[in-house]
């Protein structure tokens, strides 16, 4: 069923958190964190998920590298189903495949390690390469995501160096077996703007070169389309819309996607009032609902968005949506 | 010509520290007129709190205001007693909307007491009932919100409270310290919708404070561009984007992801800033600069005004184009 080139693919995937109610209630609520989601990304793509937070965003890339187990679902790595792979052959097997790249760069790090460590450590502990194998390979990583002079930084720790280099050890970690399969989580989002470029050319740059396929998280649209291949819009656990980054940014199916783009503030001042096409967000968030997720703050939704799920259907080739009406829709913009 | 609101002069404030004094504040000077919106702009750590910090008087016991003046209509601010401050000047003239408004509000108090507590605080006399349904009508809060704890309420909301008691005593001046950061897209476009209102309806000036380019882009009338405790450049918004005169600027302007534009190069500004505990003796932006030259080095450039109402503080300002950080990008 899986064709070769897709890397990884989610197949149903859910995971729910059970929480009480209250502290002392016995009452348990369910919140679907992510919901019967299917999602796969192709060998050398650079799928961005993009969301608010508390969408899910987060939840689906760890369950793609494994750190959390799915509630059901599937997910086939490489042909191979790694659901309900016991984690010990997980780990010798596939681990070194897949990773992560953290959000934080502040907290991630080991602050006892010298630079070098840090980034010779997973050579150390999974390749039986010699010293001087290691030696090399750290040095071109360095070189490659430009932390530079290398002489000069292999010696210091984490706290000397400023956020865009610390992330940038993260991201060497990351990529230095060479994984298939990395998951990107917010690499950005702690850095500031001036150096928050420099980061994302390093993992752009590392990708066309070892074209290994990412799936990058984020909440903000911009950066998707500078990074990615194709994107995926979340809500509420469900993937509303995904195709290619640019469809996506330039026709919009989906009104939450729509609002999203409305709402992102851009380099150039505002002349007449914006207006975003939402309703405002219901002071209880219920956590069990019956049609579309996004239908209560919809201002298009009517009876039907309130008793049926739509579900992701094609408009365009390769651009899917979730939503009744967006045909209708896209006739009231014109 | 109309005097200004708020006049700021060569304000410095420094940092106490057993290693030395960090200059977070290092020679800052402003004008902001009435009823207009100016943007505050920098990495972190370039001062843009501690400015809001110092412009209120509440600084931490290490915070120390070595040199300047800060005139509110005329009146020195810096110098007047503390008592005659808190209860003429706050929330009554300048007021503040912290950063994090989330957790600036007391979990074990109700959304009603907090609001009459600066009330009080502050000597108002009367019924407070029907300036705060007013007020809470203003930001388009249901008036059940007065009846519950903060925990209770969306991240959005709370800041809207905040907003609400910023405005209680109807101040000239309001202060907005990041008031969206940690806010989602949506919501933060609902909180920077109402303070564009608070400002159109009500005639009250504005600083906003933002690490976040696009988000002042859209909201000032001017830009303030922040760099290690200076000012570096000052000018009307759309002078700022057509015809930015500063090195860092025009990299800061590159480097933000736009939506709406189709340009595919990244840009950004290598290095870090330089430590505030270090004396400077020549620009502070020197060492990651791309047109840096040996004067820079030598003396700190000023604060000039190079066409009307365009401040820039850079010796080779006129040399200042697009390409000199996609030069420096490719090497």
């Amino acid at each position: 069923m899986e064709s070769q080139h897709e890397v990884i693919k989610l197949i149903d995937i859910s995971k729910h958190f059970i929480q009480r109610k209250s502290m002392f209630s016995s009452e348990k609520i369910v919140i679907k964190a992510v919901d019967n989601i299917n999602l796969s990304v192709n060998e050398g793509e650079v799928l961005a998920l993009v969301g608010e937070s508390g969408s899910g965003k987060t939840t689906t890339g760890r369950l793609a590298v494994r750190l959390e187990n799915p509630t059901k679902g599937k997910i086939i790595f490489e042909g191979t189903e790694i659901t309900n792979l016991p984690l010990k052959i997980f780990n010798k097997k596939f681990r070194t495949k897949m990773q992560m790249i953290f959000q934080d760069p502040f907290e991630y790090l080991d602050p006892e390690l010298k630079v070098y460590y840090l980034i010779a450590e997973p050579l150390i502990y999974n390749t039986d390469m010699s010293e001087q194998e290691i030696k090399n390979t750290v040095y071109q990583m360095m070189e490659d995501v430009q932390l530079t002079p290398v002489e000069d930084l292999t010696n210091r720790r984490p706290m000397e160096l400023s956020g865009g280099q610390r992330q940038r050890i993260l991201i060497a970690r990351a990529l230095i077996l060479n994984p298939k399969f990395v998951v990107a989580d917010e690499p950005t989002s702690m850095l500031d703007a001036s150096t928050q470029m420099g980061v994302l050319q390093v993992i752009r740059k590392m990708q066309l070169k070892h074209k290994n396929s990412i799936l990058f998280i984020t909440h903000d649209m911009a950066l998707a389309k500078y990074v990615s291949n194709r994107i995926a819009v979340m809500y509420k656990g469900k993937i509303i819309e995904i195709g290619n980054s640019k469809d996506v940014i330039a026709n919009p199916l989906h009104p939450y996607t729509k609002a999203l783009l409305e709402a992102l503030p851009k380099l150039k001042p505002i002349t007449s009032e914006k207006t975003v096409h939402i309703l405002p967000e219901k002071k209880v968030f219920s956590y069990s609902y019956k049609g579309c997720v996004f239908a209560e703050r919809c201002i298009y939704a009517d009876e039907r968005c309130l008793s049926e799920e739509p579900q992701l259907v094609e408009a365009t080739p390769g651009h899917k949506v979730a939503c009744f009406y967006f045909e209708k829709l896209n006739k009231i913009k014109d | 010509m109309k005097e200004s609101l708020l006049k700021i002069e060569n304000l410095k404030m420094h940092y106490r520290t057993s290693e030395g004094d960090v200059k977070a504040i290092d020679g800052i000077s402003l004008n902001i007129d009435y009823g207009e919106i100016v943007g505050l702009v920098g990495e972190s750590g370039c001062g843009k709190s501690s400015l809001a910090y110092t412009l209120m008087r509440s600084l931490s016991p290490n915070g120390i205001i070595k040199d300047g003046r800060i005139f509110l209509e005329n009146t020195e601010i810096l110098s007047m007693p503390e008592k005659v401050f808190r209860t003429d000047i706050v929330w009554k003239m300048i007021s503040l909307i912290p950063q994090g408004a989330m957790n600036s509000l007391d979990p074990l108090y109700k959304v009603e007491y907090q609001i009459k507590e600066t009330l009080l605080a502050h000597n108002f006399k009367g019924d407070p009932k029907p300036l705060i349904d007013e007020l809470l009508k203003f930001v388009d809060l249901h008036p059940s919100v007065l009846d519950m704890y903060p925990h209770q309420l969306s991240g959005g909301m709370k800041q809207r409270i905040t907003i609400l008691i910023s405005m209680l005593f109807k101040p000239k001046l309001i202060i907005a310290d990041e008031p969206t950061t940690a806010l989602d897209v949506l919501t933060q476009e609902h909180i920077l919708k109402l303070i564009r209102k608070t400002v159109k309806d009500l005639g009250i000036s504005l600083i906003l404070i933002s690490h976040d380019l696009p988000i002042v882009v859209e909201n000032s009338n001017k830009i303030a561009i922040m760099y290690a405790g200076k000012i570096i450049e000052y000018a009307a918004t759309d002078q700022i984007l057509k015809n930015p005169k500063h090195p860092y600027t025009v990299g800061l302007l590159y480097s933000h992801p736009d939506i709406e534009s189709e340009k595919e190069e990244f840009v950004y500004i290598p290095g870090k800033p330089p430590s505030l505990k270090s004396n400077f003796t020549g620009c502070r932006f020197y060492d990651r600069c791309p047109i840096a030259s040996s004067i820079c080095k030598k003396e700190e450039p000023k604060l000039e005004e190079v066409s009307p109402g365009h401040y820039v503080a850079c010796h080779n300002f006129d040399k200042v184009i697009k390409e000199i950080w996609n030069h420096s990008m490719k090497s």
